[in-house]
C-alpha cells in the first residue's frame, strides 16, 4: 500500500529532513510503558501494561470496546489525567524521561506527544492557517517562521493542494475528512516525537480513511505513531507492530488488560494466545 | 375494522382536555404583555411626536433674540434692547395663546351650536305638542341665551382675529427691526423649525408645564418639555454599571464552569442564585447606606453601584451555563497542543461561547435598565441633562415614576411616552439578544 502511495514531496524527500529545529526526527525515542496502572478514582481501568513502542514506527493498538485502549493512548501523554478524578501509576519513559517524572509539566510532555482525536476538533473561531499556527504561537514562535511551518506541516499533512487558496477561511468550512488532516497538521506543526491518534478515521468515509492511511505510512518515516482503531484490517494494512487488549471479566468490574503484543504480521497470521485468535477470527468481539 | 381499546374516548378526553387547559394558561399569560404594550403604546405615542404650527419659527426666533441680548458679558449689552426684546417676546407670546385659543374655538363653535339649535328644536316641538309649561319655556329660553352668547363669541372672534393678526405683524416686524439694529440678524435667521423640534420628547430636558393645557399640542413650541435628560442618564448610568459587572460577572462565571467541583464554587453558586432572587428596593437600600452616606450626596455612580448588583449575578450564571456548552472536544484539541489552562479559557472557550456571554450582558441591561427602586434611593432625580456620574441624575423608570404622580396632564402623558421607550428598548434589547443567540446556532 505504501507503494500506491505518490509521495508528497516534502514528507518523503530531502526537505522533509532537513526541516529540523533542534528536535524532530533527530531525536525520536522509544517510548517504554512500565508497569503502566491507569485509575478512575480508586478503581483501576486497566491491568498494568509493559511495552516498549518503537520509534519511526506504527503501532496499533486494537481491542473490544471498554478494553481501555483509549486511556492507555491518553497516559502517554498525560491526557488521561485530565478527567476529574482520573490518575496514573507506574511510568512512561519517552528515550530516557520518565513522562511522569517530578517537575515535569504536563504541557511540555503534550508538545512532544501530540495527539488527534475520534472527531476532527478544528478550533472554530481559527482560519485554516490559525488553527496550524495555534501550537507554534502559543511556543513564541516568530510569525515569519509560522508562516513556513504552517506551508510545510499542510504539505506533510497531504492538505496543502486542497487548502493553499483559502488559508483564510474557518476550519469549519473543510469536509470531514480534511478537518481530520487539518488536525495532523495541527499536531505535526509541533514537530513532536511522538503521534496518537485515538480513532481517527471512525466518523470518515472510506476515501478520506484511505486518505489518511496513505498518511500515516508517510510520517511513520519521521515520526513514531501509535494509532488506535476498531477497524482491524486498517491495523493490519498500516502497522508494523500490534497491541491487542482483550476485558477481563474475571473481576466483578470488568477491567482491560494487553493480552498480546508483537509483529502485525504475526499477530494476525499466528497469535499466541488464545483470545488474540478468537478476536481476530471475529468469534468473540 | 381494528378494536378500539374500551378506554379509548377517556383517554381522548383527557388528552383533549389537557391540551386546553395549557393553552388557555398560556394565553393568560401573555395578555398582561398584550395588554402593557398595547396601553403604553396608545397612552404614550401621543406624546413622541409634536406638530410646531406657522407661528413657531418667530417664537424661536424671539427666544433667541432675548438669550443674545441678555449676555451681561457682551461688549454690546444694552439694558433698554434687552427688556424691549422681552416685551416684545411676552406680547407675542400673549397674542399666539389668545390666537391659538381663538382658533380652536372657531373650530369648536360650529358644532356646539348644531347641538343647542337641535335641543332648542326639540324643546319648541314639545311646547307645540304637548303645550307650554313654566319648566319648558324656561329651558327654551336658557337655550335661547346660550345661542345669542355663542353667536356672540362666533362674532367677537372673527371681527378679533383680524386686529389679533394685524396686532402680530406689527409686533413681528418690530422684533425684526430690533434684531437687525441690535445684533445684525433677521428673525427669519434666527428662527427656524428644525427636525428636533418635531421630537421634543428625545431632546429637550424637562420644562414646567402650562397648567390649563391639557395635550402637548396646545404648547408652544418654546415650552414643550422632553425627557432628553432621562434618556441619557440611563444610558449612562447603566453604561456604567455594565462596565463594573461586566468584568465581576464574567470572571465569576468562568471561575464557575472551570472549576466547578470546588467547595467554593459551590458556595458561590448558591450565593449567586440567592442574590439574583433579592428584592431590588433592598439592594437600593444597601447602595444608600454604603455609597450615599458616606459620599453624602445621591449620584449616578450610587446608581450604577445597585444596579450592577443586580447584573451580576444574571451575567455569571449565563456565563456559566454558555461555557459549560462548549464542547469537551474544542477543550482537548487545545489541550492536546499543550496549552496551559489560562491559555485555554482565555482563547479557545471564552471566544466559543461569545454570543452566549454577549447574550447575558444584553439580558442584564434590559433588566437593570427598567429598574426603579434602587435608583429611587440613589440617584434621586433631575430636570437638566448631566453628563456627571457624581451628579444627581435622572433616569427614564424614575421620570415615568415621578411623573405619573404629577397632577398635570402634559407629564401623565410624559409619563407613559418614557414608558413607551423603555418598553421599546427592554423590547429591542431582547430581540438583538435573540439575534446574536441565533447566529450562534447556525
Amino acid at each position: 500500500m505504501a507503494d500506491a502511495t505518490k509521495p508528497t514531496p516534502d514528507v518523503t524527500g530531502s526537505t522533509g529532513a532537513a526541516r529540523t529545529n533542534g528536535r524532530g526526527p533527530a531525536e525520536t525515542n522509544n517510548v517504554t510503558l512500565e508497569d503502566l496502572k491507569p485509575y478512575y478514582g480508586s478503581f483501576q481501568a486497566v491491568h498494568a501494561v509493559n511495552a516498549t513502542i518503537e520509534p519511526r514506527s506504527v503501532t496499533a493498538m486494537i481491542g473490544p470496546s471498554g478494553c481501555g485502549k483509549s486511556t492507555v493512548l491518553r497516559c502517554i501523554n498525560r491526557m488521561h489525567e485530565n478527567i476529574p478524578g482520573a490518575r496514573v501509576e507506574g511510568r512512561v519513559l519517552l528515550g530516557e524521561q520518565n513522562v511522569y517524572g517530578r517537575g515535569i509539566a504536563p504541557q511540555t510532555i503534550r508538545r512532544r506527544i501530540g495527539m488527534v482525536f475520534q472527531q476532527p476538533n478544528p478550533l472554530k473561531m481559527l482560519s485554516i492557517a490559525g488553527n496550524v499556527a495555534v501550537g507554534l504561537r502559543l511556543e513564541g514562535h516568530r510569525e515569519s517562521e509560522i508562516k513556513e511551518k504552517v506551508e510545510a506541516s499542510l504539505k506533510g499533512a497531504a492538505l496543502w493542494d486542497e487548502v493553499k487558496d483559502k488559508l483564510n477561511d474557518s476550519g469549519m468550512a473543510l469536509s470531514g475528512g480534511q478537518q481530520q488532516r487539518l488536525c495532523i497538521a495541527r499536531a505535526i506543526a509541533m514537530e513532536p516525537e511522538v503521534l496518537l491518534l485515538d480513532e481517527p478515521c471512525s466518523a470518515l468515509d472510506p476515501i478520506s480513511t484511505y486518505k489518511i492511511e496513505e498518511l500515516l505510512v508517510e510520517l511513520k518515516k519521521r515520526y513514531t505513531i501509535v494509532i488506535v482503531t476498531h477497524n482491524m484490517q486498517q491495523a493490519a494494512r498500516i502497522s508494523d507492530r500490534t497491541m491487542v487488549f482483550m476485558v477481563d471479566i474475571t473481576d466483578k468490574k470488568p477491567k482491560g488488560m494487553l493480552v498480546e503484543y508483537g509483529e502485525t504480521a504475526q499477530v494476525f497470521t499466528n497469535p499466541q494466545d488464545k483470545r488474540t485468535q478468537d478476536y481476530i477470527s471475529g468469534e468473540i468481539g | 375494522m381494528i378494536n378500539q381499546s374500551p378506554n379509548y374516548l377517556r383517554r381522548r378526553v383527557f388528552d383533549l382536555f389537557m391540551r386546553g387547559m395549557t393553552i388557555v394558561a398560556t394565553l393568560l399569560a401573555l395578555v398582561p404583555l398584550f395588554l402593557i404594550i398595547g396601553y403604553v403604546f396608545i397612552r404614550g405615542g401621543s406624546g413622541l411626536i409634536y406638530f410646531p404650527d406657522e407661528y413657531a419659527r418667530y417664537e424661536i426666533g424671539v427666544e433667541k433674540l432675548v438669550t443674545m441680548l441678555s449676555d451681561r458679558q457682551d461688549p454690546q449689552y444694552d439694558r433698554d434692547l434687552f427688556t424691549q426684546a422681552r416685551n416684545d417676546q411676552s406680547s407675542l407670546e400673549t397674542n399666539l395663546s389668545t390666537t391659538r385659543r381663538y382658533q380652536e374655538r372657531t373650530k369648536a363653535i360650529p358644532g356646539e351650536l348644531k347641538d343647542l339649535r337641535a335641543s332648542l328644536n326639540d324643546v319648541s316641538e314639545r311646547i307645540e305638542n304637548r303645550g307650554a309649561t313654566p319648566e319648558r319655556e324656561a329651558e327654551q329660553a336658557q337655550l335661547a341665551s346660550q345661542i345669542a352668547t355663542l353667536e356672540n363669541e362666533q362674532a367677537t372672534i372673527k371681527a378679533e382675529l383680524p386686529q389679533l393678526a394685524s396686532e402680530r405683524t406689527t409686533l413681528i416686524s418690530d422684533i425684526d427691526e430690533l434684531a437687525r439694529s441690535a445684533r445684525g440678524v433677521s428673525l427669519d435667521d434666527l428662527g427656524s423649525v428644525g427636525l428636533r423640534h418635531y421630537f421634543p420628547f428625545f431632546t429637550e430636558s424637562a420644562k414646567p408645564a402650562p397648567v390649563m393645557a391639557t395635550s402637548i399640542q396646545q404648547i408652544s413650541i418654546t415650552q414643550v418639555g422632553g425627557v432628553f435628560h432621562g434618556i441619557v442618564g440611563t444610558f449612562l448610568i447603566v453604561g456604567a454599571s455594565l462596565l463594573i459587572a461586566l468584568p465581576i460577572g464574567i470572571l465569576a462565571g468562568v471561575f464557575l464552569s472551570e472549576y466547578p467541583s470546588t467547595q467554593l464554587s459551590t458556595f458561590i453558586r448558591f450565593s449567586t442564585d440567592v442574590l439574583s432572587a433579592a428584592p431590588s428596593i433592598i439592594v437600593g437600600v444597601t447602595a444608600y447606606v454604603l455609597v450615599v452616606q458616606r459620599t453624602k450626596e445621591f449620584s449616578g455612580l450610587a446608581g450604577s453601584v445597585a444596579l450592577s448588583v443586580l447584573m451580576v449575578p444574571v451575567i455569571t450564571r449565563t456565563t456559566e451555563e454558555m461555557l459549560k456548552l462548549v464542547p469537551t472536544t474544542v477543550r482537548e484539541a487545545a489541550f492536546g497542543l499543550g496549552s496551559p489552562k489560562w491559555w485555554l479559557t482565555l482563547t479557545v472557550v471564552i471566544p466559543a461561547a461569545m454570543s452566549g456571554i454577549v447574550t447575558g450582558a444584553l439580558l442584564a441591561f434590559a433588566r437593570a435598565a427598567g429598574e426603579t427602586a434602587p435608583l429611587l434611593l440613589t440617584i434621586l432625580g433631575k430636570n437638566q441633562v448631566t453628563w456627571n456620574l457624581l451628579e444627581p441624575m435622572a433616569a427614564l423608570p424614575l421620570i415615568t415614576y415621578k411623573y405619573t404622580e404629577n397632577p398635570s396632564p402634559i407629564q401623565n402623558d410624559l409619563a407613559w411616552t418614557s414608558a413607551l421607550v423603555l418598553t421599546m428598548l427592554v423590547l429591542l434589547v431582547n430581540i438583538m439578544a435573540r439575534w446574536v443567540t441565533r447566529k450562534r446556532t447556525r
